[in-house]
């Protein structure tokens, strides 16, 4: 075997035994932001705002969430979302695994203008290959976040019934719920917007 | 255009992105990948390869109510990928400019171009590719579009210079290329179509000569093909199951520079893909497309694959293909030709 090959092989190995220990990303792409600004606030504008997360955050948002965060979930995105150059609130992505791959989350909060209080105004489901598609999104399983905050257990089984077909479904989506809103609060909410 | 006010923008984009305004603030996100290969096919031999590792940084700057400009690259660090094979996959670097909600975003630098699937579909990780290459012969152009929403649809118009990134405009002649869709919600499964158009001057890859059969694939300098295209596409996602397809068609103009002769002739071409998740990590994948550039001529080039994606977690995906390539009636190409490729895709 060739010097280049063993450097493929040993990178390979890397790729597929070291970094699945440093697993599963939070960063999401927004796909639809407009649509979503507009249907879910009536709203405007947004703009992007990344916060680091410090070790000091870190360990207060596991502590909230009763787990760890991902390795790579060293950064957060949130969009706060204006409607005549009024804050109405704040937008973050979710992208987790569910039982046929990848499902995106759109959370969209409300809360007061400073960021404090917050609570879920909408959830959304952008993308995703369940064959529970339509119980995920149905109004009667999304529906039951509205106004939840991170003082809510968001827990399948607690305060959230799972969707029709998909209990890992309906519990990979309420982490993400709870997940986002306490990374809000522990990094967004403290801001001076 | 023109190199000088090129110089003049980018001067510009500098200052603002250097010395940010009191009302603003910079963000900076920094992805890259890696993508490792091992590839056999029937005309080259066995090995390994690294095709790309490439650095993606966005800087936005945001104002008291709303992002006012994003700048993006797409930076290929390192790797064996070459030449048109390139092309197509790397060199986004571009401008977006936000003009408010129910008005057109404006893009303007290198960008892929939103014709059929492309608008939407991002193929570059892929190792099974769509029909772009053998259609337009281009992925990613040099130009100005405006994108939006109109009531329920979703918009694209792009002006280009038709020759690909990193290349100036050598013909002065644009290219004109706008698409619109819909998504429809039909019970539990979505259903996307769009509708695009293409028009002007574009490379020429002789048919079996394409950078999706050949890694060294070459555009034929002495030619130029003019074309006036249009393609149907649509994305129906049923559950596990995803379907693609685009429907290509329109009129083919051949230039032949040295003498000015010009062979022309309706072109049609078609892609299907259909994957399924068998799993939260494992999905299968099998496509079918053929192109027919000159309907009065024999020639046409059809491929069929089958390959498997196994994503080992969000920030590893394995992906297999095996690829068979068939070329009708073509004098100076193989008759048909095999692949097998396995890709280790890395995203930190």
């Amino acid at each position: 075997m060739n010097r280049h090959a063993m450097i493929f092989v040993l990178a390979m190995l890397a790729g597929v035994f070291i970094i699945p220990a440093i697993a599963d990303a939070g960063l999401c792409v927004w796909r639809l932001p407009d649509r979503d600004i507009k249907e879910i606030y009536g709203a405007d504008s947004y703009k992007t705002i990344l916060v680091d997360v410090s070790p000091a955050h870190k360990e207060q948002i596991e502590q909230r969430l009763g787990a760890k965060l991902d390795p790579d979930e060293s950064q957060f995105r949130f969009w706060p979302v204006y409607k005549k150059g009024v804050r109405v609130g704040t937008v973050s992505t979710h992208l987790t695994k569910a039982d046929y791959g990848a499902i995106e989350v759109v959370i969209a909060l409300e809360h007061e203008v400073n960021g404090k209080n917050a609570r879920v105004k909408e959830i959304r489901i952008q993308r995703d290959r369940e064959k529970a598609r339509k119980a995920i999104r149905s109004a009667e399983f999304l529906g039951q976040f509205t106004g939840k905050t991170s003082k809510d257990p968001l827990e399948v089984g607690k305060d959230i019934r799972p969707a029709d077909g998909t209990k890992r479904t309906s519990h990979a989506i309420a982490f993400s719920v709870k997940k986002q809103l306490i990374a809000f609060e522990v990094l967004m909410a403290s801001q001076a917007d | 255009m023109p190199r000088l006010l090129s110089a003049v923008i980018l001067s510009l984009l500098f200052l603002v992105f250097a010395f940010q305004p009191a009302f603003a603030a910079l963000q900076a996100e920094f992805g890259s990948a890696l993508y490792f290969r091992y590839s056999d096919s029937s005309d080259m031999d066995p090995g390994f390869d690294l095709p790309g590792i490439e650095l993606n940084p966005r800087f936005t700057l945001s104002g008291d109510a709303g992002d006012l400009l994003t700048l993006a690259f797409q930076i290929f660090a390192n790797g064996t990928m070459h030449g048109t094979m390139k092309d197509l996959h790397y060199g986004n670097a571009y401008l977006i400019i936000p003009t408010g909600l129910d008005k057109p975003t404006i893009k303007l630098g290198q960008q892929v171009l939103p014709f059929g699937q492309l608008a939407e579909y991002d193929t570059h990780a892929q190792i099974i590719q769509n029909l772009y290459a053998k259609t337009i012969g281009l992925r990613i152009d040099t130009g100005i579009s405006l994108y939006g929403l109109a009531g329920a649809y979703d918009y694209w118009l792009m002006i280009s210079n038709g020759n690909g990134p990193n290349r100036a405009d050598s013909d002065n002649n644009k290219l004109i290329t706008a698409r619109i869709a819909r998504k429809f919600i039909l019970g539990s499964s979505d259903l996307k179509v769009g509708f695009s158009g293409l028009r002007g001057n574009l490379p020429y890859f002789k048919p079996g000569h394409d950078a999706i059969q050949a890694m060294h694939a070459a555009r034929a300098s002495d030619y130029f093909e003019a074309k006036t295209l249009v393609a149907l596409d649509a994305e129906l996602s049923f559950g596990p199951f995803l379907f693609r397809g685009e429907l290509v068609t329109g009129r083919n103009k051949l230039h032949h520079i040295p003498t000015g002769s010009v062979t022309e002739g309706n072109a049609l071409g078609y892609y299907t893909e259909v994957r399924y998740a068998l799993s939260d990590s494992l999905e299968l994948i099998g496509k079918y497309d053929s192109w027919k550039p000159y309907d009065h001529r024999q020639e046409r080039v059809t491929s069929n694959a089958l390959g498997l994606n196994y994503s080992i977690n969000k920030n590893v995906e394995l992906q297999l293909a095996a690829e068979r390539f068939d070329n009708h009636n073509i004098a100076d190409a193989p008759k048909h030709r095999e692949s097998y490729t396995l890709q280790v895709s890395v995203y930190f």
